[in-house]
């Protein structure tokens, strides 16, 4: 079971022998009011303000929208914009110098027993505990979880995929937290009345495969799938068709076919925020590329990268360009001055160039062959140079879930993704 | 200090095959190769002259174009030299050179250029170089003799002089390539390595050739199944098959259309061999679904994902 497509890059998942180690938080945190899809959070604290580690430091706004915790103790230094790792422009963030206290609010485990309390409330609760999709979208949990009453999930998939090159995020959180990884879907199971739960796994995870056979083998309604290793596998609408043979119709959701996908990762989110009462306030990122410390650490949000370069002793020495995300869809960072976002799920060093350069299509069709999404990325790629974008809509601009193959296998090296990304961005200006 | 340094920005994806033009049009240039070396050893060193000089053409050929068209020299994504080498495969062994250079500049100024260069020709170029000379000059392109001796290929022998189907020569000789024809298209053997290299380096789908040779086969057999392996190794099916139809500008983009593309070339070689005026039917077939090309892909888009009713 595969969908149609997909391309098979190097995976170069170096880090994946290196245990889950912690990153001491930074004198300076940088706290973004945009961590999330939607509209953009609320600051609730002034500058001056003493905060105290898991302390919610701007409220959401709106419905898809999310909130804020400040993870450390200490005051709040500024509040101004400075350049976002995803926007690629300036955004308002919270500045919170830490006074190494650590000084918390208590973590009340409220729903422990999860089952006795309504389902609205828990969602609320995750609302309020700031948990997002950890797998680089960001889209606000809560909104997930509450599918209007038409839609019935029939299946809640737990997507540790994880098919980027370089990222070994997801495959450390099921290899060390499996128990809590299985957990947090239950709950899912629960809150949304799914009758079944699934876990896929790309065949390249031996070990966290291993461990998740184990732990699921107890645990009803729930079952483990292995997938080929393929790029976009840990994409939502192929691992659904994948999984279940199930397209979801252009322009829907995964709820359309009863089915809701959450990484691995926010799962553990949601295991910590319901079970344990903490909320999100750290996560777990790969560090990885052509340097020599690599590896996998938890990481305080707002933590900016020159103080994990730091901390760590990095050597970036020849290093010329730095990612956050994986190669395929992360995004070039300018400096090292931005932080962790909630959707960062690694930070890649590498010594790469890169040409500009590209050529005229040569109608080879490696794209056409490639695209999971079954467009025709050449000819989009070709009427958005000629700007025809009467043409640009016929050939389903918007379907595209700019996964990047067509830019990968294009031979004269097209930035097809790139013109497709421009392309939307300049429609909806239009609009 | 590092920490000023301003690192590399560049959208994503990070990382990229390695293919690019330049290496697939190499690999085919090697693809190419062993047919060049049976073109040499089955007629000889003027074979040689006249494939290196069709290249040479087609680069001055180029040159000459960049230079008015006042654009940034295109000879380094080896596409000419391919065409040099096809066109060349293209042609009867004792044509002058002269002719060689007429075609060249069909192929590269009016089969390509005029168009906008590579990627925007709609046929083959150097089919269209081929199908000029073919028609301006019938007496050249259908001298096949050898050391004074005069012969018709294979095909001729079975269109025209069907008395003389005694001479044809045994199939192995057909397989192995010695015997008049061609100079580049004779060799099944030699033809078919190429054809192996270029599945292995993954740039032709290994479907399309295969399709090509298939339907021309079973179409022969209908008509003719006494003569059906001589319709298949002769002429230029293994060369037009491999190369041509395979060619990425000139052919659909969709995995459907290609194969419709490769069934139609088929249809249409065999329709012209069996009741055209002309014994070979390769060239002229590929050029015709060449035009239509567009049309098929228009027709054969993949349907999209998400796209299908419930």
């Amino acid at each position: 079971m595969s969908f149609y497509g997909g391309i098979h890059p190097k995976d170069n998942k170096k880090s994946k022998y290196y245990r889950i180690e912690n990153i001491a938080a930074p004198q300076f945190l940088y706290l973004y009011l945009q961590q999330h899809t939607g509209k953009i959070s609320v600051p609730l604290v002034n500058v001056g303000d003493y905060v105290l580690r898991g302390q919610k430091i701007a409220e959401a706004d709106g419905l898809i929208s999310s909130t804020l915790h400040s993870p450390v103790s200490g005051k709040v230094k500024e509040i101004k914009e400075i350049m976002h790792p995803t926007l690629c422009k300036k955004s308002p963030a919270i500045i919170i110098e830490n006074d190494g206290k650590n000084t918390s609010v208590e973590f009340i485990p409220k729903y422990k027993d999860y089952h006795r309390f309504p389902k609205d409330e828990i969602i609320t609760y995750i609302k309020e505990s700031g948990i997002v999709g950890l797998g680089g979208a960001m889209f606000p949990t809560h909104v997930k979880l509450n599918p209007p009453k038409d839609k019935i999930i029939d299946y809640v998939i737990a997507n540790g995929c994880e098919c980027e090159p370089y990222l070994t995020v997801d495959d450390r959180v099921m290899q060390e937290y499996y128990d809590e990884v299985i957990e947090g879907l239950k709950i899912v199971m629960y809150i949304v009345d799914a009758m079944k739960g699934i876990v896929v796994i790309e065949d390249n995870k031996k070990e966290a495969i291993y461990k998740i056979k184990q732990k699921i083998e107890k645990v009803p309604n729930v079952e483990l799938k292995v997938v080929k290793t393929k790029y976009p596998q840990g994409a939502e609408k192929q691992l659904i068709k994948s999984v279940l043979n199930k397209e979801v119709p252009s322009g829907g959701l995964p709820m359309d076919v009863g089915v809701l996908v959450h990484n691995v990762s926010t799962l553990f989110a949601i295991y910590n925020c319901v079970i344990k009462g903490i909320p999100l306030m750290e996560r777990v990122i790969t560090l990885s590329g052509d340097i020599s410390r690599i590896g996998n650490f938890i990481v305080p949000i707002g933590t900016s990268i020159k103080d994990i370069v730091r901390f760590l002793n990095i050597d970036i020495k020849g290093i010329n360009k730095v990612i956050m995300g994986g190669p395929m869809m992360g995004v070039a960072q300018e400096s090292l001055d931005v932080s962790v976002i909630k959707g960062t799920s690694g930070i890649l060093f590498l010594k790469t160039n890169y040409d500009s350069n590209y050529f005229q299509c040569v109608r080879c069709g490696k794209c056409v062959s490639v695209c999971p999404m079954r467009l025709m990325p050449n000819f989009l790629s070709i009427y958005i140079e000629h700007k025809k974008w009467e043409k640009v809509k016929k050939y389903s601009l918007y379907d595209c879930i700019e996964c990047g193959c067509c830019s990968y296998i294009c031979i004269a090296k097209r930035p097809i993704v790139a013109q497709i990304k421009y392309a939307k961005e300049f429609l909806r200006s239009q609009n | 200090m590092q920490e000023e340094k301003i690192y590399l920005i560049s959208p994503a994806p990070h990382i990229r095959a390695t293919h690019s033009i330049s290496t697939m049009m190499r690999d085919t240039i090697f693809a190419l190769v062993p047919a060049g070396v049976g073109a040499v050893m089955f007629f000889g060193m003027y074979a040689l002259i006249i494939i290196i000089s069709s290249v040479i053409f087609c680069i001055l050929f180029e040159i000459l174009v960049n230079f008015l068209r006042k654009q940034k020299p295109t000879v380094f994504d080896l596409s000419c030299i391919i065409t040099g080498i096809l066109f060349a495969y293209t042609l009867p062994p004792k044509i002058p050179i002269w002719i060689v250079a007429v075609g060249c500049f069909v192929a590269i100024v009016f089969g390509k250029h005029f168009y906008g260069g590579l990627g925007h020709n709609p046929f083959n170029p150097a089919l269209v170089g081929r199908a000029f000379i073919h028609i301006a000059f019938p007496q050249n392109m259908g001298d096949f003799s050898i050391n004074g001796i005069s012969s018709a290929t294979p095909l001729t022998i079975l269109k025209h002089f069907p008395q003389q189907v005694s001479d044809i020569p045994s199939i192995q000789t057909l397989i192995w390539g010695n015997y008049p024809g061609c100079i580049g298209e004779t060799s099944v053997v030699l033809l078919l390595l190429g054809y192996l290299y270029l599945v292995i380096r993954k740039h032709i789908n290994p479907f399309v050739p295969i399709l090509y040779i298939l339907t021309v086969g079973i179409f022969s057999a209908i008509i003719d199944i006494k003569n059906v392996l001589i319709y298949l190794f002769c002429g230029g099916i293994f060369l037009g098959g491999i190369f041509m139809i395979t060619d990425p500008v000139t052919t659909p983009i969709t995995p459907k259309g290609k194969i419709i593309f490769a069934i139609m070339c088929g249809l249409l070689t065999c329709t012209i061999r069996f009741w055209g005026s002309y014994p070979e039917g390769v060239c002229f077939s590929i050029l015709f679904m060449n035009l239509l090309t567009p049309l098929i892909d228009e027709y054969t888009i993949c349907k999209k994902f998400g796209h299908r009713k419930i």
